[in-house]
């Protein structure tokens, strides 16, 4: 089964054998495909077929099949869009920030990153369409258009910012596709077909790589205010309406610095898993991690602050109408999510991206306070106390204050612990730790579209004197679409991967980083295709 | 040769610069011509067009006894799905010592209305007649009315709607949204079917204590159920009339009057004396 | 016309039955009973009297088999009557109210608090009908012209049968709203030549219906007269903002051409430098 796939699809150890030690470390993954990758595409390909399943029946059955009704008329398929959109933007961040800056450390990670901006995107911009009423009327957007709304400029900055990113994404791939045309002599047709295509004739000479070099110049200047521009009118969606905690002038800022916060945790996590998965040890160093992880600790606090600059601003006063979904937020029917999120997917991991960083505190092996045991057992007795009632607190009536109290003690109990036993060993294993972070971060993120999209509107402004706030349940089918489109941007993310070397091969020079001269105007004269220029 | 790219891009953009300098005020009308046919103010199906009229309407929460009349000649009147409330009646609670009251709330059919404003594909759209319709054959139903309208006035079509033969057997009017159809908004449209005819909305005619008043603001008067008509501007005046949240800038077309309790007899709680002297 | 009539006569034999009985030519005095079985223990009450001269009605309080007390406010409504609500209960038994109805129509008698009955209580009414009277007869002539772009003349003239002209008599001018409401615009006061003139507001393709009437009285009959104008010229359209318009604002249109524009022709110019690589 397995030779008849890898004869279909182009699995060959016979070009591979062919290649250089640098090559063969990056281009293995491309050339060999094995039992392990079909299991994964199918079972994420079992997955998605779920998702295309659960929305036919939503076609079938209309959006009743939802959890969504006239009070909560936008629910997960919003809060995905605004999730995937959110994580395209590392593509902008380290293609072009870094590439301005001249940070030649992001060599090895670029590509990877810039492919999760290429499928979070396609995904992204599925979305509002799933959630669409009348998805087949959908070309009206473009017949009969109107460009006052705020979803127009949805469409036209997404599909912008598509193209530009699918281009940056394929200008620095021209070259591994030379090298895969060049080299991979037995892949099956239809690869051989899209290697010849896309590297568009490149021989390596001095010409080319000064187009190239132009080429990517210009991109990257253009995709950044793209980029700013994409999430921006995003957030308009909910800032260009009256409602109570969407009705806020710092949405654009907010929702553009917690896309390149969850996109750059994103990224750090795809770092992990294919330097597990494709053995790149050697080109995805520690130092990488710590560089991505002072990327992601830099937007993770301006994250934090506009924060705190949306909500205490907001609870200062307790105007009138949002003071009803405030205290849904605080110390209502959200309240648990919305504490678990802000503490747990905010403040730690920015405490958790630091300590790796800094020197390992070897004072606290020394500490003589309560044994590290006692302080577990408190904070989890008294942490799972009030998380339990603040989820069902409408089973238990419990004294909100006394709550937060149990609350506070059981965190002040958890941090001790955390101190005592935690902290050394975090600070021996720093992936592992930057590889916590970023993956609280990027749950964080998902839950926090929650309570920006549900708790505003289970609290609109005219409401009767029996309203409790409207409830919203999302079906299997919501959870099935977004499990599905989950699963499709990895399948996206995995085959994109095996196709072209996932680490860029001209880029990078086997066993370090280039740390030749960087500018926009250099084009060193290289003989054809061997070894890497710079920049 | 690089010389010479650097010059030709250097031209293209000179040349164009002094195109568009040169050609603006033509451009301008060009453009307007151009984006004319392809926007979205082309015929309504059954909309017949606003008239000279202005048309207003007048609550007075003070004759409200929350009975929901209204609500149900509406929803005869426009075979509404059920579950929605064209015209819903609020018992609404203040907080502190104020008295509960009732309050119907219609589409405010606003001047500056939030859900026409963010409609992509202008399916919702302002009639100079000021009543704000829906096209339900342009509709994509992505909900951003729903969403920006403040009076929570807009119902989707979840599931498909019941249907009755009466119902399919009418033809598609803007005016009227029957029949009704999956996956696109529907709301209070001030009845242009019968407005049209010289006749009062549904909930105005439905309603036994004549609170609710309906007219043209072109003529100055406004009619209820029990045949009064009065100046609208006196009316408002002297009534101390006001519109809901009005300071969001809607610029709703519907005004109340305030709820002072209607009973001006000096009895005081005369259901718990009913209630207590009932003999049956 | 046949219910014209029959109402005629049933004015007739009224006034014939109360001139029997009071001093007053043309007094018209009506007793009601007011019980939880409705007025005159009827739901649906109804009485005729004559436009143009005074009505007195005695409201008396009918539910004293009740144990408790049911009081009742009443009120009376309708085009052309402003009335104060009259409150009956078991000891406050009678209540009176005098009025003089100057127009035709119908008025309607209701209880407006929640009492026990009050579903009996809400359809009574009082036709107004016109007078016979042995006036003489009198012909009004009624005259719509446009005065300027924002208002219309009304012109009345009053003669006798012999075509002498009748002055300093008040004639009421009716509008009749596009939603069946009616509502006195002015009562000019004819002049020496019998004419009198009257300004009323109308828009730019405004359709307006105005009634004159005269009352009679002093030897003359009653009289009225209709009639229609559609100011000229197409009704005014209220501008509506750049974001609600359904064709886009030029400078939005404008200014996105300008952005997205240049980052698309950037784009070509990159995939213009990505093509030239095949060249070498």
């Amino acid at each position: 089964m397995t030779a008849l796939l890898a004869k279909l699809l182009g699995s060959s150890t016979e070009d591979f054998d062919k290649l250089n030690t640098h090559e063969k470390a990056l281009l293995r993954p491309v050339f060999v495909w094995g039992r392990g990758f079909y299991l994964t595409v199918a079972f994420l390909a079992l997955i998605f077929g779920f998702g295309v399943f659960a929305y036919l029946t939503q076609l079938r059955d209309g959006l009743a099949a939802t959890g969504m009704r006239d009070t909560v008329s936008w629910g997960l398929y919003i809060i995905n869009f605004v999730f995937f959109i959110g994580i395209s933007h590392v593509g902008a961040l380290l293609s072009s920030i870094l590439r301005l800056t001249g940070a030649k450390w992001r060599h090895p990670i670029t590509r990877m990153a810039e492919s999760i901006t290429f499928a979070a995107l396609l995904f992204g911009a599925l979305m509002p369409i799933i959630d669409l009423g009348r998805p087949e009327r959908m070309f009206n957007l473009i017949f009969s258009g109107r460009i006052q709304s705020p979803i127009l400029w949805d469409i036209i900055s997404i599909t912008t910012y598509l193209t530009g990113s699918s281009i940056f994404l394929l200008l620095p791939l021209i070259p591994d596709m030379a090298l895969l045309r060049d080299k991979f002599i037995h892949a099956p047709a239809w690869r051989r077909w899209i290697y010849r295509i896309l590297s568009f004739g490149w021989t390596g000479t001095p010409e080319q790589h000064a187009r190239l070099d132009r080429a990517m110049n210009t991109m990257a200047v253009l995709i950044l205010p793209i980029a700013v521009m994409v999430h921006t009118v995003v957030s308009w969606i909910f800032a260009m309406t009256l409602r109570p905690g969407w009705n806020s002038t710092i949405f654009g800022p907010y929702f553009v610095a917690g896309a390149l916060a969850s996109g750059a945790a994103s990224v750090v996590l795809a770092m992990v898993v294919f330097r597990k998965m494709y053995r790149l040890e050697e080109f995805i160093t520690l130092k990488h991690f710590k560089y991505m992880a002072a990327l992601v600790l830099t937007l993770n606090l301006a994250y934090i602050y506009f924060n705190i600059s949306e909500y205490v601003t907001l609870a200062y006063k307790m105007e009138g109408a949002e003071k009803a979904v405030l205290a849904s937020l605080f110390s209502g029917q959200f309240a648990g999510l919305f504490w678990v999120t802000q503490l747990l997917g905010l403040i730690v991991p920015a405490f958790l991206l630091v300590l790796p960083m800094i020197k390992p505190m070897t004072w606290i092996k020394r500490l003589r306070v309560l044994p590290p045991m006692l302080l577990a057992a408190i904070s989890a007795l008294f942490l799972g106390a009030s998380l339990a009632t603040s989820f069902f607190n409408t089973f238990i009536g419990f004294d909100p204050s006394l709550v937060a109290l149990a609350f506070l003690l059981g965190g002040l109990a958890f941090g001790g612990w955390a101190t005592l036993t935690l902290i050394p060993w975090l600070q021996a294993r720093p992936i592992p730790t930057f590889v916590i972070a970023a993956a609280l971060i990027v749950i964080q993120a998902w839950l926090k579209r929650f309570i920006i999209v549900v708790p505003v509107l289970e609290q609109p402004f005219i409401t009767d004197a029996a309203f409790e706030g409207a409830l919203y349940n999302p079906t299997w089918v919501e959870w099935g679409i977004t499990a599905g489109a989950l699963a499709g941007f990895l399948l996206v993310y995995l085959i994109l991967s095996r196709m072209v070397p996932i680490v860029s091969v001209w880029e990078t020079k086997h066993g370090e980083v280039e740390e030749t001269v960087s500018g926009p105007a250099h084009a060193l004269p290289q003989p054809a295709g061997v070894s890497s220029p710079e920049v | 040769m690089e010389d010479r790219r650097l010059n030709r891009r250097d031209f293209l953009k000179l040349t164009s610069l002094g195109a568009a300098a040169a050609l603006a005020p033509k451009a301008e009308a060009a453009l307007r011509a151009a984006i004319k046919p392809l926007v979205a103010n082309g015929p309504h199906p059954g909309d017949n067009g606003g008239g000279a009229h202005r048309w207003v309407m007048v609550i007075d929460l003070a004759r409200c006894d929350g009975c929901g009349e209204c609500t149900k000649a509406c929803s005869a009147m426009h075979l509404v799905p059920p579950g929605q409330e064209w015209i819903k009646v609020y018992n609404i609670e203040h907080e502190g010592l104020a008295a509960s009251h009732f309050f119907p709330r219609p589409c405010m059919q606003c001047d500056n209305p939030p859900c026409v404003n963010v409609c992509p594909v202008g399916a919702s759209y302002k009639r100079s007649d000021g009543i704000v319709l829906i096209d339900q054959e342009v509709c994509i139903g992505c909900r951003f009315c729903m969403a920006a309208c403040p009076y929570s006035a807009r119902y989707f079509n979840w599931a498909e709607p019941p249907h009755t033969a009466q119902e399919l057997s009418q033809s598609y009017s803007v005016e009227t949204n029957i029949p009704h159809r999956k996956g696109v908004v529907e709301k209070c449209l001030f009845c242009p079917a019968l407005t049209s005819k010289g006749e009062l909305p549904a909930c105005v005619t439905g309603c036994p204590m004549g609170a609710i008043y309906f007219g043209d603001e072109n003529e100055n008067a406004v009619t209820n159920s029990l045949g009064e008509t009065l100046s609208l501007s006196d009316f408002l005046h002297d009534g101390a009339a006001h519109r809901h949240l009005e300071e969001l800038g809607t610029e709703p077309r519907v005004w109340y009057l305030p709820p002072r309790t209607q009973s001006t007899s000096t009895q005081s709680q005369p259901s718990a004396v009913l209630l207590s002297g009932l003999e049956g | 016309m046949f219910l014209k009539t029959i109402r005629l006569f049933i004015a007739v034999l009224f006034l014939s039955s109360v001139t029997t009985f009071t001093a007053h030519a043309h007094g018209q005095s009506i007793a009601i009973m007011v019980s939880r079985e409705g007025f005159d223990r009827m739901s649906n009450y109804s009485v005729d009297v004559e436009a143009g001269h005074e009505v007195t009605i005695t409201f008396t309080y009918a539910d004293d088999d009740l144990t408790g007390d049911n009081p009742h406010d009443i009120r009376i409504l309708g085009a052309g009557v402003d009335l104060p609500t009259v409150t009956v209960s078991r000891d406050n038994p009678t209540a009176t109210i005098t009025f003089t109805p100057t127009r035709t129509g119908t008025l309607t008698i209701l209880c407006v608090i929640p009492c026990i009955g009050m579903e009996n209580l809400v359809g009574g009414s009082i036709h107004v009908v016109q007078p016979f009277t042995s006036g003489a007869k009198i012909s009004l002539t009624l005259d719509l012209s446009p005065r300027d772009e924002q208002s219309v003349l009304a012109r009345v003239k009053l003669t006798d049968a012999e075509g002498r002209p009748i002055s300093d008599v008040p004639v009421s001018l009716v509008l009749n709203t596009s939603v069946g409401g009616e509502i006195v615009v002015g009562v000019p006061v004819t002049v020496v030549d019998g004419t009198a003139a009257w300004m009323i507001p109308a828009l730019a393709g405004q359709k307006l219906q105005v009634s004159a009437v005269f009352q009679g009285g002093n030897g003359l009959g009653y009289a009225q007269n209709i009639a229609e104008i559609t100011m000229p010229g197409a009704p005014l359209s209220v501008p509506l903002g750049a974001l609600s318009s359904p064709a886009p604002p030029f400078a939005l249109a404008l200014m996105l051409v300008i952005v997205v524009g240049s980052i698309w022709v950037t784009f070509g110019f990159v995939a213009y430098q990505v093509f030239s690589i095949r060249k070498g």
